[in-house]
């Protein structure tokens, strides 16, 4: 079955549609009423639904700071490029009409309990470590992740994509993402066909790669904290059916920072328990794209 | 306080103007994405009242951007309460989606049911693209989304449709 070519009679016709049914409603407007209910409701009060209690920011306060600086100091290798030792704050209010009231996040506690002498005991699972310095050729940086850089320009063969035609793919392709050793990945706009551009970075399951700080995947929260500071913006997610705030719709709960034009998001494993929260992916992009984006969904 | 400053909202010849230029447009707005009448009249007034009590039409005087983001708010708090009614059905008795009674089925009526039928985020975009004219940039922003994303589910979307649309 071939795909329906959309055309401009297409449009025409689904415009028809929408203005044939919306002027079949003639609402009564009913000013006094609005201004009555107004001020019977009052400002700042909460939508009916509560979505804004559902999706909780949390800025980090200077309290958070000190008590993740006297946890212990990162590791840090200046890197040449824009490293993450220069992060600033994101700041979501630009696209928001509501209000993100600073509160301090509740600082996990990072000490595991000591094993009792003689008892029997399994070895830990050992996983990602948590700082490490980044290796030649892996370091996450403000301009990418790798070799892979936001605004780099590809070859239009180099881009897969879901939905020809959609301006959106992906690069590379998913074999290399199986191999043991996977690449960063990368967002693509293809909105020019002739001249693919990576808008985003993403890096998963591989936690080779890391920032001058030390930060990759493996890193807990409280390190996020430690060297980040007030520059590191913690957003639940929220979702796909939850009320946009002006920011992406997220699945996943996440940490970033920002330098400038571009920021750095960290996935976290969750915040139901923020002690064990720890980064599982990360990327890199325009600062006004930071947080769990969709792809090309 | 919180009567003063609806008060002084309300008093503004400006804002009243507004709300008897836009509420049409609004209500039809909540009526293409929720399908229901009723729905979408009280909707063409509760985004108003929220802007009002919010102070947002202090902040934005044209109230475009504000008022056409909650009333896609709005639409999906809706949808939302009747899949939950939908799932638990004497959650809310007597509530349902409003369906217009077809007689002859022309044109315009066989499009605009299978935009209904679309999931609500791609008619989201469907609408305002084609209802609103909006650019998928300027939608992007409304919604807090990736442009390629919109594009991307606006893609589908014309796949979806195109369907009826050649059936002709």
């Amino acid at each position: 079955m071939t795909e329906h070519e959309w055309t401009d009679e297409s449009a025409a016709r689904v415009r028809s549609a929408l203005e044939a049914t919306a002027s079949t409603l003639h609402p009564v407007p009913e000013w006094d009423e609005v201004v009555r209910r107004a001020a019977a409701t009052g400002p700042g009060s909460e939508p009916s639904d509560g979505s804004a209690a559902r999706r909780p920011r949390r800025w980090l306060g200077a309290a958070a700071v000190l008590a993740g600086a006297a946890a212990g100091t990162a590791t840090v290798v200046r890197l040449s490029g824009r490293d993450d030792v220069v992060a600033t704050r994101i700041d979501s209010s630009t696209t928001t009409p509501t209000t993100a009231v600073p509160t301090t996040m509740v600082t996990p506690t990072t000490a595991l309990p000591p094993t009792s002498e003689g008892a029997a005991t399994e070895p830990p699972p050992v996983g990602p470590p948590d700082l490490e310095p980044p290796a030649a050729g892996r370091e996450i940086t403000f301009d990418g992740i790798g070799d892979v850089r936001v605004g780099q320009t590809l070859e239009p063969e180099q881009v897969t994509t879901d939905f020809p035609g959609s301006g959106c793919g992906y690069w590379p392709d998913g074999e290399m993402l199986r191999s043991a050793d996977p690449p960063p990945t990368a967002l693509v706009d293809s909105t020019d066909p002739a001249r693919p551009t990576v808008s985003a970075v993403h890096l998963r399951n591989n936690p080779s790669y890391r920032t001058a700080s030390g930060v990759g995947i493996g890193t807990s929260l409280a390190s996020l904290e430690r060297i980040y500071g007030d520059r590191l913006v913690i957003d639940a997610a929220d979702g796909w059916e939850q009320p946009t705030d002006g920011l992406l719709a997220r699945y996943q709960p996440v940490a970033a920072v920002r330098d400038g034009d571009r920021a750095i998001t960290y996935t976290l494993s969750g915040l139901e328990d923020p002690s064990s929260a720890t980064v599982q992916a990360v990327k890199v992009s325009d600062a006004a794209y930071w947080g769990d984006d969709e792809g090309c969904a | 306080m919180r009567e003063d400053h609806v008060g002084d909202a309300a008093a503004d010849p400006g804002v009243a103007d507004l709300y008897r230029s836009d509420h049409t447009r609004i209500t039809r707005l909540a009526y293409l994405l929720s399908g229901d009448r009723s729905f979408a009249e009280e909707a063409g007034q509760e985004a108003f009242v929220r802007l009002l009590s919010s102070q947002a039409v202090v902040r934005e005087p044209s109230g475009y951007l504000g008022r056409t983001t909650v009333t896609v708010n709005l639409c999906r708090d809706h949808g939302r309460r009747l899949a939950t009614a939908a799932a638990h059905p004497t959650a809310l008795p007597g509530h349902g989606p409003h369906v217009d009674v077809p007689g002859q089925l022309d044109d315009a009526d066989v499009v605009m049911q299978a935009i209904r039928q679309l999931p609500l985020p791609s008619r989201e975009i469907v609408v305002l693209r084609y209802w609103m004219d909006l650019p998928t940039g300027e939608i992007a922003r409304l919604l807090g989304r990736r442009p390629g994303t919109v594009r991307s589910i606006l893609h589908r979307a014309h796949a979806a449709l195109g369907e009826v649309l050649d059936r002709d």
